[in-house]
């Protein structure tokens, strides 16, 4: 293979690999960042404590790892974006109440760094720790 | 009437119709249900009417297994007996805690809640108490202030403690039992020793001993021993002339079961907006009941866990003081006491609590302990100045304990969130559900319990459902000696409650 069309298929593949990569760690972006700061624990809790949460979270679920599996975790599908306009919908804040509160009524919750918190939790924290290392 | 048994010749001997062995609130509580009865009834105390260090001695011990109280320190020998320091706390055991549990090894009384409701209702005369209503409603509808941390009571409950002034049974029934004309009351009269006939089968007659240095011998129809769960058992386990295991002992029973209330802080509790909690608070000498929370039978029971309460104290006031076991560490326990007691008081003199209430308060845990039969009195071989074996205690907790206590908190913190009021966070020692150690501030709450505990069945306990003894016919236990589970309430309301029904029994034996 001459050494420009080497060059030219090492940046098309790079490409092919990173762009969607890219567009998906990005995609989710908006959401994750709203979703970053649990309303209630934000209350009650320093920035620190959240992340120290967010970090036992992560260290104790290695398939949520990143932004977008801890978005599509919290919010369950791609479906969400067909019911809020975006994450500034103030339908949203609603939901992801409720969601917490079903989590308290279902034993979705978790001890994590002693704190008795909602799994909806627990990955809003985590998504606080990725953002906010 | 009182007779110092000091000063009565060498050698007297004393004959009635019962002999109750013990002045604290279990022996006065029977005593003064015989009064005006035409019974002539033997009332033995160790001590005097005030703190004797020489008498006090006698219950000197050792410890071993879980740290706890210095033993001499931890019960008092005078008339009155320990209720001369308690701090009042009463509300019944729950019907559960009765009950057989799979899950609670060796859980079961033959009796239930409904046996004891019409004494426990008895009961709070004794102890100055308010009416017998223990639902929380009933409190609530006198002060609209007292709202509930939770909505619902499905998972966790509030469960009412009333509040005794703290009643001291001494002071309190003192001039009465003097006055009586069927209560003797022998006051520097120490049991050393019980004494049957040739088969074992009735007690014939009692020895006590004073540091005068007399001796006399106590003659009745009926004995009943009523001097706290560790005395009790240090009794039967040395009263060994006639039967090398002790009296009662037949079964190797005599002296395990011995429970306590764990008594430590578990978790923190941080509200979203200041609370004061009203319901769940308490000041010494006002308040006439609060609530504490607990779980509900159907949780205990899908969750294997212990009965087990949770109290609240402003996180301001409780992160200063120290821990029970910590401070409460002094072989007098006048010296205990104020040492105890200092800490509370310095650390709520030095704490400010806003009016509107804290935001953040300490959960602190009042739970049974699982009956374990290594958990036990044994005799020493060093005896006290009346020539009395002292009591060892081996204080030993099991693995439920703490795994219970993690639950309650994790299901407390499930039902504020769920109520959307706050968040627990449970101390480190509870963070690793495995590991089963316990962290140096565990306390007990000096409430002794079982080492003879009542059962169906002679195999399985010392006495029966009447707190007879079994294989003997006139000897009987009174107090929490008796118990086969501890429950989470203090034990004091349940033992007179126990106490009176066993009064009645022994009544009914003696007209028959």
């Amino acid at each position: 293979m001459k050494r420009r069309n080497f060059i030219l298929l090492s940046v098309s593949t790079a490409a092919f690999i990173t762009i969607p990569f890219v567009r998906c760690t990005n995609r989710n972006a908006g959401w994750a960042k709203s979703l970053s700061r649990p309303l209630f624990l934000s209350q009650i809790c320093d920035a620190n404590t959240l992340r120290e949460i967010g970090n036992a979270y992560r260290a104790q679920s290695p398939d949520e790892a990143t932004e977008n599996q801890l978005v599509n975790k919290i919010l369950g599908d791609q479906g969400y974006k067909a019911h809020f306009k975006d994450e500034n919908d103030p339908r949203f804040l609603a939901f992801l109440d409720e969601k917490i509160l079903r989590d308290f009524s279902t034993d979705q919750t978790l001890i994590i760094k002693g704190w008795v918190v909602s799994t909806t939790e627990a990955r809003q924290c985590a998504l606080a720790s990725l953002i906010k290392p | 009437m009182h007779i110092d048994a000091r000063n009565l010749p060498d050698h007297s001997v004393i004959e009635g119709d019962i002999c109750i062995v013990g002045s604290g609130p279990a022996g006065i509580s029977i005593a003064m249900e015989w009064d005006h009865t035409a019974f002539k009834v033997i009332l033995l105390e160790g001590g005097g009417f005030d703190y004797d260090d020489q008498v006090q001695d006698s219950y000197a011990g050792k410890t071993s297994g879980q740290k706890y109280f210095p033993l001499k320190s931890a019960r008092l020998h005078y008339f009155g007996g320990t209720s001369n320091h308690w701090a009042g706390y009463c509300s019944p055991f729950d019907p559960i805690d009765f009950t057989k549990r799979d899950w609670v090894p060796h859980s079961g009384w033959p009796i239930n809640r409904e046996d004891l409701d019409p004494y426990y209702a008895r009961a709070q005369n004794n102890l100055d108490l308010g009416p017998y209503e223990y639902g929380a409603a009933f409190w609530q509808n006198k002060d609209q202030a007292m709202k509930s941390l939770l909505p619902n009571d499905s998972v966790v409950w509030n469960k009412v403690w009333q509040f005794s002034p703290p009643t001291r049974f001494g002071p309190k029934y003192k001039k009465d039992i003097v006055n009586s004309r069927n209560i003797h009351l022998y006051t520097y009269a120490n049991l050393v020793d019980i004494i049957a006939n040739e088969n074992v089968s009735v007690i014939k007659e009692v020895t006590v001993r004073n540091l005068a240095g007399k001796q006399h011998t106590v003659r009745a129809k009926h004995f009943i021993l009523a001097c706290c769960s560790i005395q009790n058992a240090r009794i039967l386990l040395a009263a060994n002339k006639q039967t090398p295991k002790g009296l009662g002992n037949d079964n190797d029973l005599v002296g395990r079961y011995f429970m306590e209330h764990l008594e430590i802080k578990s978790a923190e509790l941080f509200l979203a907006k200041p609370n004061p909690l009203k319901l769940y608070d308490m000041e010494f000498g006002v308040t006439k009941a609060r609530c504490e929370l607990a779980i509900s039978a159907q949780m205990q029971e899908r969750h294997k866990i212990l009965n087990g309460t949770c109290s609240f104290t402003p996180l301001e006031i409780a992160r200063n003081i120290k821990p029970a076991i910590e401070t409460w560490n002094n072989e007098d326990p006048r010296k205990s006491d104020e040492s105890f007691m200092g800490s509370i008081n310095s650390a709520v003199k030095n704490s400010t609590t806003p009016k509107e209430g804290s935001r953040a308060y300490e959960l602190f845990t009042r739970i049974e302990q699982a009956p374990n039969p290594n958990s036990r009195i044994t005799l020493d071989r060093e005896q006290d100045a009346f020539g009395m074996p002292r009591a060892n205690l081996h204080w030993e907790l099991t693995s439920l304990e703490k795994r219970s206590i993690r639950k309650i908190y994790e299901l407390i913190g499930q039902q504020v969130g769920l109520a959307g009021m706050a968040r627990v966070r449970l101390m480190e020692y509870l963070q690793d559900e495995n590991d089963q150690s316990w962290p140096p501030f565990t306390s007990g709450g000096w409430h002794h319990m079982g080492t003879t505990r009542m059962s169906d069945n002679p195999k399985t306990g010392v006495v029966d459902a009447n707190c007879k003894v079994y294989s003997i016919g006139n000897l009987f236990v009174a107090g929490s000696a008796c118990f086969a589970t501890a429950a989470a309430p203090n034990p004091t309301l349940t033992l007179v409650a126990l106490s009176l029904r066993l009064s009645d029994h022994v009544k009914a034996l003696l007209k028959t």
